[in-house]
């Protein structure tokens, strides 16, 4: 065995985070490690690289226990890991962030054709297309994660974690990635690869453990697993159908944007959104879908020749007049942009609300709590009480309380990015019921995803874009995965 | 009242922060008691009514200016030119009252008005051009010392006019005039920080300024005015301190910035925003009174004076790294 765990917990304050769990990894062997947000996974990928340290159990890499532990000694093991936030230095190249702290020397002094040769190597060897003496601050998100990627190969080692790879991952990289994987895993590696996605661990993976409450509940051979299955596994009961049910006839138009552009990514894009719709923009990286609802939020400059939203016909330069023509807005980065995470359910869910709570400027608190009440109850966040700090939520309940807090507001459209990135399997389907929810109620959303599976199940109309331009316009039924993907490539 | 039931301190509604905040409060008061019952030991002057009339007279300078910079730091922002405002303003009002004989309550108002304007100038910085309040404070500390220095030539100026006089010896019910300011500006930030919109909006923008400039939050406006209101503020210590001294003195308030910030961390206000409490600032202000006071009864040499206070500042930011779980944390915030 490469790596074995045996009888690890984990408690924080209160919660049991891990509970007693064994499992082990071959060599040569993709495992995948599937679980809900709080099932345990994050604290068992920290316990194997040195950030944590387990309460009770032992870790063995070749037989021999791991010493508790520290970064550097996991990695010194043969552990690597690939964490979901970045961590790379901005204003550094590429080949530096590659190389960092093991920069090649020569006589005492580093050895730039050496980097530059053995980099461009590493970025081939995963099918990036930037070189490698560009800053890693000037790459998309996407290609950042390839950089930590490469970085995790170039420095070798026998163990690769993957912490959610294909997260921030267009569908086309998303290939390249599982077919690096695979290579990976034919070289001889041990990967641990952590996902959301199950039509990944069904291409690539050839075992899948599932954990759920900090226990194991399952570990399927490649034989045993289907979709249905690990489904069941990882949120303890069948999956509802999904709530894709028919929409309102769409209304009258009540958003217009004409020629949107926006640096040099959105090139010109024109469209309208009607009354009772989901609009999806659909594309890959740097195909311009993710400039749309910032552009629109006020959030990025941009430009367009004629715009008809709400009372307004420019642009709004910032989100408060957006706010102010109807427009709500939840970012991708809901940790950053989308919520205070040190603030309670209610302060959050006050947020955009505070001009229209109450006349004056005095803050009437019983008003607070009962419209934090009200959203918490209609959107079943699952939460202690509405002062419970946000940053103890799940992502699933987190991300609902991003939405719903502009559910008061008389708002007419909803942009959302991403609206499940990071949400476990069990919640998506009330995310999908809450934006729905708006639409019903006569309002629309827009809603911009690289994840054709998310668009599939909850638009109504998409628009595929291109290089910074639509390129079509598929309705329901048509839209599916695939014809997403046919139309996007 | 109705609304008390559902304020911001309803258990229900902060049960988590609630619980620290009771035991950060006793933990403060504490301190204070243990340095209180040590003084008095060693001193038999401490624990005299003059004497701790005294105490809330010294604080009451420094008091003004803590309760705003609370705000402040809630919102992420750090004022280091308060030192420097209150020697630039006290030598304004004196300027004007004395040598010019403009009325008093106008002296008062250029010494008001001028906080503004300085606060104004580093809010412009601040939130206009988007640079780090530190660094920005830090400029306009040296600027407006030497601007205090230039209107009598580095010179100091006496006051003379009773009214302004009156502000560190009148008394009320025992307490002098600047004691009772101090009060009123405790009470009224407080106040407007639990259960004003705008008071909440300041935590919001300090919790995630993204966050709250996507909801529609006018963060840059906030900024700019409570760098606005800390200069006022400091203005008005100038005032009290020309008041208390009877000498306006181009070098006076050196260092004061430092014992304002220290009494908000001690109180448990957190510099990484979005966190902290007017009221627990006024335990700090206080803890910070009777340490000088005490040191000074008990002929603590200047030099260790200093160093105390020193120390106590980066006490009180060990303290809110630790809590915050930050020391764990990446290498830098």
């Amino acid at each position: 065995m490469a790596l074995e765990v045996i009888g690890v917990s984990k408690r924080f304050s209160g919660v049991q985070a891990l509970d007693d769990v064994t499992m082990a990894f071959r060599a040569g062997e993709i495992c995948a490690l599937l679980g809900e947000n709080g099932a345990g996974k994050s604290t068992l990928i920290k316990i194997l690289s040195g950030l944590y340290t387990a309460d009770t159990g032992r870790i063995l890499i070749d037989g021999a226990v791991l010493e508790p532990s520290s970064v550097v000694g996991a990695q010194t093991a043969g552990i690597q890991t690939v964490h979901q936030e970045l961590e790379l230095a901005p204003v550094l190249s590429v080949e530096e962030n590659l190389f960092m702290g093991r920069l090649p020397l020569v006589a005492g002094r580093v050895d730039w054709p050496r980097l530059r040769w053995e980099s461009e190597q590493a970025l081939l060897q995963i099918g990036a297309k930037f070189s490698a003496d560009i800053l890693v601050g000037q790459l998309g998100v996407s290609d950042q994660q390839l950089v930590e990627i490469a970085r995790a190969l170039v420095r070798g080692g026998k163990i690769l974690i993957l912490d959610e790879p294909t997260a921030a991952l267009p569908p086309a990289e998303v290939k390249r990635l599982l077919d690096t994987v695979l290579r990976l895993r034919n070289a001889g590696m041990t990967i641990i690869y952590v996902t959301h996605r199950l039509n990944e661990v069904l291409q690539i993976a050839d075992r899948a453990i599932v954990l759920r409450d900090g226990r194991k509940v399952a570990d399927c051979t490649r034989d045993e697993l289907n979709r249905s299955t690990l489904v069941r596994h990882i949120i303890g009961r069948d999956l509802e159908t999904a709530t894709s049910c028919d929409s309102l006839a769409a209304g009258e138009i009540l958003l217009k944007v004409e020629h949107l552009a926006c640096d040099s990514e959105l090139q010109d894009l024109s469209f309208e959104a009607k009354a009772g719709e989901v609009l999806g923009f659909f594309g890959l990286l740097g195909a311009g879908q993710a400039c749309v609802a910032p552009a629109l939020a006020g959030v990025r400059h941009a430009t367009s020749s004629a715009v008809l939203m709400g009372s307004r016909t420019t642009l709004p330069a910032n989100p408060s007049e957006a706010i102010d023509a109807g427009l709500g807005f939840v970012p991708i980065d809901r940790k950053v942009s989308g919520l205070a995470l040190s603030l309670s359910v209610m302060e959050n869910i006050a947020m955009p609300n505070w001009r229209s709570l109450g006349s004056g400027s005095r803050i009437e608190w019983r008003a607070v709590r009962d419209l934090a009440e009200r959203v918490i109850e209609r959107y079943r966040v699952k939460c202690s009480d509405s002062g419970q700090k946000v940053a103890q939520l799940s992502g699933g309940n987190q991300q609902k309380i991003a939405i719903s807090k502009w559910s008061e507001l008389p708002l007419s459209g909803l942009l959302v990015e991403e609206p499940t990135r990071g949400v476990d399997v069990g919640a998506r389907p009330e995310i999908y019921a809450a934006l729905r929810q708006h639409a019903d109620r006569g309002g629309y959303c827009i809603l911009t995803s690289s994840d054709p599976g998310e668009i599939a199940s909850l638009a109504d109309r998409v628009i595929v874009m291109r290089n910074g331009r639509a390129v079509s316009q598929l309705r329901r039924p048509d839209i599916t995965e695939a014809s997403l993907m046919a139309a996007a490539l | 009242m109705t609304e008390e039931a559902a304020s911001p301190h309803d258990r229900r509604l902060e049960p988590i922060s609630k619980r620290r905040l009771l035991s950060q409060d006793t933990g403060l008061v504490l301190v204070l008691l243990a340095l209180a019952v040590g003084f008095s030991i060693y001193s038999p002057y401490f624990l005299t009514t003059a004497n701790l009339s005294n105490v809330l007279l010294s604080v009451s300078v420094i008091g003004c200016m803590a309760a705003v910079s609370t705000l402040l730091i809630i919102s992420r922002g750090l004022d280091l030119s308060l030192g420097s405002m209150v020697a630039l303003c006290g030598m304004l009002t004196a300027l004007t009252v004395e040598q010019w004989h403009w009325p008093w309550p106008l002296g008062i108002a250029v010494g008001l008005l001028v906080g503004a304007l300085c606060g104004a100038l580093n809010g412009v910085l601040i939130a206009g051009l988007r640079i780090n309040s530190i660094i920005v404070t830090v400029g306009s500390l040296a600027v407006f010392r030497g601007l205090a220095y230039l209107i009598k030539d580095g010179q100091s100026l006496l006051v003379e006019s009773s009214a302004i006089l009156s502000l560190g010896s009148l008394r009320f019910f025992g307490l002098t005039v600047s004691v009772w300011i101090f009060a009123i500006v405790f009470a009224v930030v407080w106040f407007f920080s639990a259960h004003f919109k705008t008071g909440r909006s300041i935590y919001a923008m300090g919790a995630s300024p993204k966050a709250a400039w996507i909801s529609g939050l006018r963060v840059l406006q906030l900024r700019f005015g409570l760098f606005v209101a800390s200069g006022v503020s400091a203005g008005l210590a100038g005032v009290l301190l020309i008041g208390q001294s009877g000498t306006a003195i181009p070098g006076s308030g050196m260092g004061y910035e430092l014992m304002v910030i220290t009494a908000v961390l001690l109180g448990g206000t957190s510099l990484h925003g979005g966190e902290g409490s007017v009221v627990r600032t006024l335990l700090g202000v206080l803890i910070i009174g009777v340490l000088n006071n005490g040191m000074v009864l008990t002929s603590v040499p200047s030099f260790y004076q200093i160093i105390a206070n020193g120390a106590l500042l980066l006490a009180a930011v060990v303290i809110d790294q630790i809590r915050n779980g930050a020391h764990k944390g990446p290498i830098e915030s």
